[in-house]
């Protein structure tokens, strides 16, 4: 039978109209609202976290009220304010050429497996500072530039290094931080006049990872500026960082740290190696993720995630100029889920500790 | 990281990488939610103009009166614009803002009922003196079908065309109109047969449940 009711219903789906101009003006006229209501809510949000902050510093200085203040703080959670200070990432030996431009504030947290060592991962937005290149370095980074663009035109291999040793790729992520090539003539790509960083608008949006119990940054940060497409997540999942952490922070037996970033559609991260036996196994996970109330929040304007895993210290000689030969390291393998728990995307990591 | 620049544009051809994929449209609307609820006008009336057109069908349906829908779209719009602040993006927009204009229809019915107010049946009569198979309402719904509708009650109107316009599944219904799911079922059952019914003028004789506006 066909089905007259159900015909019809459907046809009026398709019905189109424009809504009445009165409408559109009430509608824009809230837009104040909403930005007192946001300026209202972040207000309220801070004064809440700075209580509770000073709740907690003023209980810890008691024995019973330290051990509550370290299980209460274990519930100072998402979105809060990281309780590494802010100072620390304003550290201009960190970030020499960036500053924060609102709250630190945690995506994540978790523990170092086997130890009592607490980390969090941590979101925030900052900007490149005005005028930090001295006439000097403005040349140096101009001789650079056009070693890097003569290299990339006679196909040079990575190996190649300027005159003080440094890589080129090397040079080239900090050449993409620091200068910005403005093409004058779109027909001729390959010429460009030199923009340096203070010359242009840059919102760098942040996630890293940081160490409470050390007080400072720690290893693995990555600041997005998708407005000139720098450090933008181009694949599912992606290992920047493999390899074994700091004996001085960590003592001798510290163990490897994974961290990378992924794009905003992954939700979980899977992490494994092959272990001392032969197995492979998987490697705990903690994925900190930059969107939805955070990115406001902060003020970032690039959603994406950053995940941190460790695997145990093997016993592998960690040499200072070359790779550890480490079997755990060589087998690490990245893999990336979607909200559905499909593979979105994986990566090799340990290929590069092969060799 | 970072692998299409500026720098990568100016240096030429040579180990030229691929731009990051665009996020869709959905990750359009998270985008423009989130404008909005920052209070940028331009994302207020973009949604707004996203969502007109369905919001007033809804409430076309619900009512079975195009000219009290109109109202109660824009009032429904308003509020939901009024209340974007607490709206969470981790849960999809149209069910939300249905939700609200749903509610809003379903209020306003109730009202004209306790006033005692006719709408539908002159929501019915063809205006201007066109006939019948002229007219078809500002929402595109025919005179057989809003006589149809008008046997049925405003909630029922509701699940149906929350179903079967708005294209919600029974479990989203359910939620919107804070109803276990079976029941929205079996009342869009009922619902059908009796549009069926109406239309092909063999009015089912149910017991129950099946007054105006109840």
């Amino acid at each position: 039978m066909t089905d007259r009711v159900l015909g019809e219903l459907q046809a009026l789906a398709s019905t189109s109209g424009a809504p009445p101009s009165d409408l559109i003006i009430a509608a824009r006229a809230e837009s104040s609202h909403l930005r007192s209501l946001r300026r209202a809510r972040l207000r309220r949000r801070l004064a809440l976290s700075a209580v509770v902050m000073a709740s907690l510093l003023a209980v810890s200085f008691t024995p019973p009220g330290r051990a509550i203040a370290e299980r209460v703080g274990e519930l100072v959670g998402i979105g809060e304010p990281s309780s590494v200070k802010e100072a620390n990432l304003r550290d201009p030996r960190l970030t020499r050429t960036q500053e924060l431009l609102g709250p630190v504030l945690v995506a994540a947290t978790g523990t170092i497996p086997d130890t009592d060592q607490s980390f969090e991962i941590v979101a925030w937005a900052a900007r490149t500072k005005p005028d930090v290149l001295s006439p000097g370095e403005r040349a140096t980074l101009r001789a650079r530039l056009s070693l890097l663009k003569k290299a990339r035109l006679e196909g040079a291999p990575p190996a190649v290094r300027d005159r003080l040793g440094a890589e080129i790729d090397a040079m080239e992520r900090q050449l993409k931080a620091d200068v910005r090539l403005v093409p004058v003539n779109p027909a001729n790509a390959g010429q460009g006049k030199v923009q340096f960083q203070e010359q242009r608008p840059t919102l760098l949006s942040c996630l890293g990872i940081v160490y409470p119990q050390l007080g400072r940054q720690e290893t693995g940060k990555w600041c997005a500026e998708p407005s000139i497409d720098t450090d933008v997540v181009t694949k599912p999942v992606h290992v920047f960082g493999l390899g074994p952490m700091s004996r001085e922070d960590f003592g001798a037996d510290a163990p490897y740290q994974i961290v990378g970033v992924t794009e905003p559609v992954v939700e979980r991260v899977e992490v494994t190696y092959v272990d001392e036996r032969g197995s492979r196994v998987h490697a705990p996970v903690t994925l900190g993720r930059l969107d939805g109330e955070l990115l406001e929040n902060t003020g970032a304007d690039y959603p994406f995630g950053f995940f941190a895993a460790y695997i145990p210290y093997d016993g592998a000689p960690i040499p200072t100029n070359a790779l550890t030969p480490s079997p755990a390291l060589q087998s690490v393998h990245v893999t990336a889920f979607d909200a559905q728990g499909q593979e979105v995307g994986h990566d090799d990591a340990g290929a590069g500790y092969r060799g | 990281m970072g692998e299409s620049s500026a720098l990568d544009e100016a240096l030429g051809p040579i180990a030229m990488s691929p731009r990051r994929a665009e996020i869709g449209r959905e990750g359009d609307e998270r985008r423009t939610i989130r404008a909005a609820q920052r209070g940028l006008p331009d994302a207020l009336e973009s949604l707004i103009r996203a969502h007109w057109a369905e919001a007033r069908r809804i409430a076309a349906v619900i009512l079975a009166d195009d000219a009290a829908a109109e109202d109660v779209a824009q009032e429904a719009l308003l509020a939901a614009v009024r209340s974007l602040d607490r709206f969470d993006r981790r849960r999809p927009f149209r069910p939300w803002l249905h939700r609200i204009v749903t509610n809003r229809a379903l209020d306003w019915a109730r009202a004209r009922q306790r006033r005692g107010e006719v709408g539908l049946a002159d929501a019915a009569r063809p205006p201007n003196g066109l006939s019948a198979a002229d007219s078809r309402s500002q929402s595109g719904i025919s005179p057989e079908l809003l006589a149809a509708l008008k046997t049925l009650s405003a909630e029922q109107r509701a699940i149906v065309v929350l179903r079967h316009v708005a294209g919600f599944d029974s479990n989203e219904i359910a939620e919107m109109l804070d109803r276990p799911s079976a029941t929205v079922r079996s009342m869009l059952q009922r619902a059908l047969a009796r549009l069926r019914g109406e239309l092909e003028g063999k009015v089912l004789k149910e017991t129950g449940g099946l007054s105006d506006d109840d």
